[in-house]
């Protein structure tokens, strides 16, 4: 079973994502801040998926020790924000793509199945 | 579809508006006060435009220009009217005077450099040559502040008055020279004292060579001229001795027949040409002779010459005619007394010839032997009596009485010298008077000596009396004038001229009260400002109704003049006035009226409390003051007005709300007004060393250099809002509206900033886009859930088919998008007025990009055919995401204003500058005048038309940001009715 890390503050994000991903099978594991992310005392995850805006570390921060340690940096990463045009910020600290907020049901499923099959073939 | 969707008013929304609306109003108030500034500054104008057209004096205001050690060279005209054009005759609008007259006068240009330099107005009379002689008086004041160098001159032409007053002056120095004449000869006892010192005293006078007088006489039966004496500053000799009178040729009949002989130049005359050898070798080149003729024949001549070819002016031979009459007078007079030394009978024979009545005395028995003019003189018939007890006791004008009597008793007193000389008046039977000058010699005999008998000759000297007196009033008169002049030259104030004025008029001609009143016909009022008085009488200071005037007002249409000797007996007078100037104390007057353009503008009043007989000469002066008055008056109210309106301009520029700044065309600052000032903190001295570009924020100058060049080169005004750097280095908001100002030929000339505060503005929008922003962000995250939630749910229910609930979460879902869509149309705008819009360029292939939102519209919008007409694209680098919103925008619109369902064409195509896309409906359509607005923010049409769509009117701004952030450009092509077609044009490369 594939499996999600998904950080998000708010509440009923946390839920949605985690219908959307368990109807699909993937085992779905919610956070409401990351920097637990950066620790070794868990297991790894087939892809995180961050949100921009976090309490007490932001989620580009985040993103870019995901990307600089060993451990992580293989993992896919979604940036997901509310705030338009942080495409380019996003790409800098290494996440593999942007969704914006609000964002179709259909496009994250295409996001993270291409991102998944992604690195299945390589 | 619906017809009509109403969008649901939040809390939060109708905040906004409500903040929205409070913006707007300031906007438009300030708009407001600008206009005001501007419509005050040209009502004023107008207001003194009209004035100095309408002046009768002409009036000008020229810009000085100076070289570079701040010497006035020239200067130019920058406005005149048309009094100006009546004076000078040639136009001179925008020209500067070395252009019109080369040789003007450095006097005046230093003069106006002056006032131009220091501020201080002056007055002048001088002549400007370039204008054919002509004299100008002139008041030049400086207009605006103290870097200004525009000097406004009021002038008129005084060239006529200068020209009567040059004469006045000759023929006062011909009296006075006269008179001396007559002073000098009178105690000369001898013919040739006589002629010596009247040919010296006129050749000093005209400045001539020779002077002489030639008497005629006969010798051996041939007329001759003998030449005893005269004047000679030539290095050649003076004829001397007896000449015949035919060496004068053809001349002699002329001077037989009295005319005067005036010869300029004796080589340009025929009528001496066998002489002129002769005249030449004793160095005679012009000259003039005067034929003295008496009893009808040629007596002697009076010549004067010159050695050098000289005009000789007709005051010139007027002079030497009359010094030779006078001459002649006084050689005969000598003779005559000579002749009463010598003996009884020639005397009597010599003074019968000569006109002059003469006596013997015998003061023993007071017997007088007069002859016949002796008593003529006196008004005695021919055989009447003539002692010095009639003469004492009636004969002699009262008043001079005791002056003869003094004189006869010293010319009897035995020790003296026995001469007599006095100048008398004698009573005439008709009651005048006739002045006669009485020469007497007293014979002593006996032992011890007693006056025997006395010898005397009297000539009627009341011509000459009469003359010098009238000189004397002439030169009274002239003082007087020359007085008024100086009194009133430096007043400035209407109400200063009029007292002084009537000041001295009153003291001259000793009477108790005068005064210039004003008529405001438009008000009904005669304004009496300030009156002189004295003696107790009272002031008449004040303001009167016009009918107070009304019964003088036919007899003024008359003559002008009313003079009034006795009030109660005038017949002027109404009988119902006669209490009110008694009241007064007016008994007498004359009043002078002034009545200029056809209109009764202004009269002087000279009153006095006793009847009063006005002699001529008072009438006169007091005629003179009149028009002298009015004429300092009105170019007092013309300097006054001139001042009051350059206070209102500074008052206007100073006390307005907006700042004010004036450029060269270079953009330096010439002027700031206080407001200016204060909003940027620097002061107004530190303004001038600014220029438009320095206090200008870095990143707006490029954009606002190239409005200026075009404002300076083609006179295109333009506003726009500015961030200026304060002197603190901070940042002020401003709306600017700059206009060009015009020289006289149309060319701009230097340029103006209204310049209004609009940081408060500035801050709330920040506020307003600060709140959207905030609120857009916040209402992202419930969407987010909303969204997809509706969507899972939109999915579950697919499998079932054919139910209600399928329907309705399908349109549950198109209103959650478009919900979605407002929310980050909002953000958007906030971004970009705050200036975070980014571009984030990627290659791309803009027919795919533009099928795939085509698809994605066609999807909502089944009822339209969305047609594209692709063109051949080459790969360019764009924001893939934002011009893909432009395009989405663009279908959305013209699906929207395209109700009835019809075709959209979507056409792409390479223009060789760029590539261009259009969007076309065949809708509503936008009429010519909407096609600015619709591309600002939150502007949605309004009308019955636009009643179908919905929207917040952001579109179309949002897509005009991201066009121009990629360089490109953005229009519309519509008529109302016709569909339209939205376009938008992108460069090979994306700044």
């Amino acid at each position: 079973m594939k499996k999600i890390i998904f950080v998000d503050d708010d509440e009923f994000i946390q839920q949605i994502v985690t219908v959307i991903f368990e109807n699909l099978g993937f085992q779905v594991i919610v956070l409401t801040e990351g920097t637990s992310l950066l620790d070794d005392g868990y297991d790894l995850p087939d892809i995180f998926i961050l949100d921009k805006q976090l309490p007490s570390m932001d989620g580009l921060t985040l993103c870019r020790r995901l990307k600089g340690q060993d451990r992580t940096k293989d993992i896919p990463v979604i940036m997901i924000s509310a705030t338009p045009g942080i495409l380019k910020d996003a790409k800098a600290a290494g996440a593999d793509d942007v969704l914006e907020k609000p964002f179709s049901v259909m496009k994250i499923r295409e996001m993270v199945a291409n991102l998944l099959d992604g690195k299945g073939d390589s | 579809m619906a017809k009509k969707t109403k969008t649901v008013e939040s809390g939060e929304q109708a905040d906004l508006e409500k903040r929205l609306q409070v913006m707007q109003l300031a906007l438009n108030d300030s708009e407001k006060r600008n206009k005001e500034v501007n419509a005050s500054l040209s009502r004023s104008e107008e207001k003194y435009r009209n004035l100095f057209e309408s002046m009768e004096d002409a009036f000008c205001i020229i810009e000085m220009i100076f070289d570079e050690k701040n010497n006035p060279v020239d200067f130019r005209y920058l406005e005149t009217n048309h009094a100006f054009l009546r004076h000078t005759g040639k136009p001179m609008l925008g020209k500067t005077i070395r252009e019109m007259v080369p040789d003007f006068e450095q006097f005046w240009m230093d003069a106006y450099g002056k006032v131009a330099l220091t501020g201080q107005p002056v007055k002048l009379e001088h002549i400007v040559k370039g204008l054919g002689d002509q004299w100008f008086q002139t008041s030049a004041v400086r207009v605006g502040g103290a870097d200004s160098r525009q000097v406004a001159v009021v002038f008129s032409n005084i060239t006529e008055r200068k020209h009567t007053e040059e004469r006045l002056h000759a023929r006062e120095l011909r009296q006075d020279f006269l008179v001396k004449l007559g002073d000098l000869l009178r105690p000369l006892n001898n013919p040739i004292a006589v002629q010596k010192a009247a040919a010296r005293s006129l050749a000093k006078h005209l400045s001539a060579s020779r002077v002489f007088y030639a008497e005629l006489i006969s010798k051996k039966g041939v007329p001759h001229f003998l030449v005893e004496t005269g004047y000679n500053d030539s290095d050649a000799p003076l004829p001397k001795g007896p000449f015949s009178i035919e060496k004068l040729e053809n001349l002699v009949e002329q001077l037989r027949e009295g005319d005067i002989v005036v010869i300029n130049d004796v080589n340009e005359v025929k009528a001496v040409s066998r002489e002129k050898a002769r005249l030449r070798s004793i160095k005679v080149e012009a000259f003039v002779l005067v034929p003295i003729i008496k009893e009808n024949q040629l007596a002697g001549v009076f010549f004067a010459d010159q050695v050098h070819p000289r005009q000789w002016k007709p005051e010139e031979v007027l002079l030497i005619q009359e010094t030779a009459e006078r001459t002649w007078e006084a050689i005969h007079r000598t003779r005559a007394e000579a002749a009463v030394r010598e003996s009884e009978t020639r005397l009597q024979l010599a003074l019968n010839t000569g006109g002059f009545g003469t006596f013997m005395w015998y003061p023993l028995e007071d017997r007088g032997e007069p002859d016949k003019q002796m008593l003529a003189l006196f008004g005695l018939p021919e055989d009447g009596t003539l002692t010095l007890k009639e003469a004492l006791s009636s004969l002699i004008y009262e008043p001079d009485r005791m002056a003869y009597n003094g004189a006869v008793i010293r010319a009897m007193d035995p020790r003296g010298d026995g001469k007599l000389q006095i100048d008398i008046r004698v009573i005439q039977p008709d009651g005048s008077l006739r002045w006669v000058t009485i020469h007497a010699q007293v014979f002593f005999a006996g032992k011890p000596r007693q006056p025997e008998k006395m010898v005397g000759m009297a000539i009627d000297i009341t011509k000459r009396k009469q003359i010098e007196e009238s000189l004397h009033r002439l030169k009274v008169r002239k003082d007087y004038l020359l007085q008024l002049t100086d009194i009133m030259n430096p007043l400035f104030i209407p109400a200063d001229i009029q007292y002084s004025a009537s000041r001295l008029l009153c003291e001259h001609l000793a009477m108790d009260r005068a005064y210039y009143c004003e008529i405001d016909d438009s008000a009904n009022n005669i304004l009496v400002p300030n009156n002189f008085t004295c003696h107790g009488v009272p002031s008449l200071a004040g303001k009167y109704p016009l009918e107070d005037l009304e019964w003088m007002i036919p007899a003024f249409r008359k003559t002008r003049v009313i003079t009034v000797t006795d009030t109660r007996t005038s017949s002027l007078i109404p009988m119902t006035r006669h209490a009110a100037l008694d009241a007064v104390q007016i008994r007498a007057f004359v009043a002078v009226a002034l009545i200029k353009n056809d209109r009764f503008v202004a009269a002087l009043f000279v009153t006095t409390s006793s009847a009063h007989s006005w002699r001529p000469e008072e009438i006169e002066l007091i005629h003179e003051t009149a028009e002298r008055t009015w004429a300092a008056v009105e170019r007092a109210h013309t300097e006054q007005a001139l001042q009051r309106s350059e206070q209102n301009y500074r008052a206007i520029v100073n006390q307005s709300l907006a700042g004010i700044v004036k450029l060269d065309l270079s953009g330096n600052i010439t002027f700031a007004n206080t407001q200016f000032s204060h909003m940027l903190g620097y002061s107004i001295k530190e303004l001038q060393k600014h220029t438009l570009a320095s206090i200008t924020h870095e990143s707006e100058r490029a954009r606002q250099a190239a409005l200026f060049a075009a404002l300076a080169h083609k006179g295109k005004s333009y506003g726009a809002e500015r961030r200026f750097i304060k002197k603190d280095g901070s940042v002020l908001w401003v709306n600017n509206q700059v206009a060009p100002i015009f020289d006289s030929v149309g060319q701009p000339e230097s340029a103006v900033i209204i310049s209004v505060d609009i940081s408060k503005h500035k801050a709330i929008e920040y506020q307003k886009d600060e709140f959207i922003s905030i609120a857009s962000h916040e209402l992202k995250t419930p969407l987010t859930s909303i969204k997809a939630y509706g969507e899972l749910l939109g999915e579950m229910l697919a499998a079932i088919s054919d139910t209600p609930l399928k329907e309705y979460i399908r349109r549950l879902n198109i209103q959650i998008d478009r919900m979605a869509g407002l929310v980050h149309s909002l953000l958007d705008t906030s971004r970009m007025s705050g200036g975070q819009l980014k571009i984030q360029p990627e290659e791309t292939d803009l027919n795919l990009l533009i099928a795939d939102r085509i698809k994605e519209a066609q999807v909502i919008s089944s009822k339209h055919g969305l047609i594209f007409q692709a063109g051949t694209l080459p790969i360019i680098l764009v924001d893939k995401e934002r011009i893909g919103q432009v395009v989405t925008n663009f279908i959305t619109n013209a699906v929207k204003y395209s109700p009835e369902g019809k075709e959209v064409v979507i056409t792409t195509l390479d223009t060789g500058k760029g590539l261009k896309v259009s969007v076309q409906d065949f809708g509503i359509g936008i009429s010519k005048d909407m096609h600015q607005k619709i591309f600002q923010r939150f502007y949605r049409v309004s009308g019955e038309d636009s009643g179908y769509v919905s929207g917040i009117g952001l579109g179309l701004y949002i897509a005009i940001e991201i066009i121009k952030k990629h360089g490109g450009t953005i229009g519309v092509e519509s008529e109302l009715g016709k569909g339209a077609v939205f376009y938008f044009e992108l460069p090979y490369e994306t700044p």
